[in-house]
């Protein structure tokens, strides 16, 4: 059985990033527009055979059913069964269809059992939080994020059903819309997590305000060194043979996160700076030193400083004088 | 969390070198006025984002914006943002470039890259100040 589930599961895996999320809804709402027959058509079996299927609520996949025509709609038609048969009153003939053609694939048994349980204690949001839940499965898969979900490990193994519950934790409301927005929240704080590891630093930091400050500032930090760093290649004489250079970046792509420890020595440069441009440095290191939470973490703080003071040491009559001020830094 | 960014830094030192150098032989050796110092700088800053975005490519939301920016072409239409709250996030979205059309999760997924590559291109940038200085003869 499982050899033959494997490419539907792969299928719809694939086709999943082009399914559009209309086609889901489209199909969910309007169930009898599609007409049952197609559905009946699809499994290739009576009605009657079909409510059969439907009436024992165990799932296990007894009956070898025919492959299904439509491999892409299989978890569709899968969640949309799952909600429909508990929450609508009526089963028309092609929900039934429908789950029965989601027999095909091996069903987890605790999940469905899980999944009842909790449709049934909100019938009536449940179409509401499902249909979200199905868009956050889905875009979930899409971005590869690990969620705290129950069944994580069945997204990991390619055999069980490849889909995240979201799963209300107790004590917390079960309202759709909480549940929604819960999951967005998780998203979104794993994503955070992901930016407090790439921000030194921003580890010890509780709280998301403080965070987003933290990465706010190390993001305009970056920048302002971009800008100084061009500006003082900027002033480099152009007679400087930048083959050396790409030898230099091959050794020193070893140095890895050691920006923050580094600093280049002041250039002696035989470009000349004259006031205007120290001042326009002496600017750029005011304003560094008023965010002085990030740089203290840094440990270039001091660094910073002094090669300024060491520009603005500079002659802007001496072409070659080439002061050997500031001591140079290493790399820590 | 990403492969090492070792042929990153390789395409970012590539690019940004072949821009300075273009830069370097349109410019005079020794500039004397203020404005050509400035737009000198305002040409190697933008070389430095130039190719920070020429090497991500297409594949980042803040690398196409800023290739827009970059080609003076008309900004992308807003994609509708999620209901809820941005958390805070309206003063990350000045900061990326493109910050603006995208919703909460891009965004920052694409400050992630954003940072890595800066970090990225100031490395390089700090290297290519290394190597100069250290191959000019007067230094110690």
């Amino acid at each position: 059985m499982e050899p033959e589930l494997e490419p539907p599961q792969l299928q719809f895996r694939s086709a999943e990033m082009g399914c559009a999320f209309d086609d889901f809804h489209g199909l969910i709402s309007t169930p009898q527009v599609t007409g049952g027959s197609s559905f009946t058509a699809l499994l290739e079996l009576a009605p009657p055979q079909a409510v059969e299927l439907l009436v024992t609520e165990d799932f296990p996949a007894k009956q070898p059913l025919p492959p299904p025509i439509f491999p892409t709609d299989i978890g569709l038609i899968h969640r949309a069964s799952k909600f429909s048969v508990f929450a609508s009153a009526d089963n028309s003939m092609e929900s039934n269809t429908i789950l029965s053609v989601s027999n095909s694939i091996p069903v987890k048994q605790e999940d469905l059992d899980a999944d009842s349980r909790r449709n049934s204690s909100s019938p009536a949001g449940s179409d509401q939080s499902l249909k979200s839940g199905k868009r956050k499965e889905r875009e979930k898969k899409l971005k590869e994020s690990n969620k705290k979900s129950k069944s994580k490990a069945a997204n990991d193994d390619g055999e069980e059903l490849p889909y995240v519950h979201v799963r209300a934790r107790r004590g917390q409301a079960t309202d759709s819309h909480s549940l929604a927005e819960r999951a967005r929240r998780e998203k979104i704080n794993a994503r955070m997590k992901l930016l407090q590891e790439l921000v030194p630093g921003c580890n010890k930091i509780s709280g998301t305000a403080m965070v987003l400050d933290e990465i706010i500032n190390h993001v305009q930090a970056l920048q302002r060194q971009v800008e100084f760093l061009s500006m003082r290649l900027a002033a480099v004489s152009p007679g400087i043979d930048f083959d050396l250079d790409s030898l230099f970046t091959v050794n020193g792509s070893s140095n890895d996160n050691s920006y923050s420890g580094m600093l280049a020595p002041p250039i002696c440069t035989e470009g000349q700076l004259d006031g205007a441009r120290q001042l326009q440095l002496q600017q750029l290191w005011h304003c560094d030193e008023l965010h002085q939470s990030v740089w203290a973490r840094e440990t270039d703080t001091s660094n910073f400083i002094a090669p300024a003071n060491s520009l603005l040491s500079y002659d802007s009559t001496s072409a070659n004088s080439g002061k050997p001020v500031a001591p140079r830094c290493t790399t820590s | 969390m990403k492969n090492p960014n070792y042929p990153l830094k390789k395409r970012l030192a590539s690019r940004f070198l072949k821009a300075l150098e273009k830069i370097k032989y349109n410019m005079s050796p020794s500039p004397v006025s203020i404005e050509e110092k400035r737009r000198r700088h305002r040409a190697v800053r933008g070389a430095a984002y130039a190719s920070m975005a020429s090497s991500v490519g297409p594949r980042r939301a803040w690398s196409r914006a800023l290739l827009r920016k970059m080609r003076e072409r008309k900004r992308a239409r807003r994609n509708p943002r999620n209901a809820d709250t941005r958390f805070g996030l309206n003063q990350l979205c000045d900061v990326v470039p493109g910050g603006e059309a995208m919703d909460s999760r891009s965004l920052l997924n694409e400050t992630a890259h954003y940072i890595e590559c800066l970090v990225a291109q100031v490395q390089i940038m700090r290297e290519i100040l290394h190597s100069s200085s250290s191959s000019s003869s007067t230094t110690l």
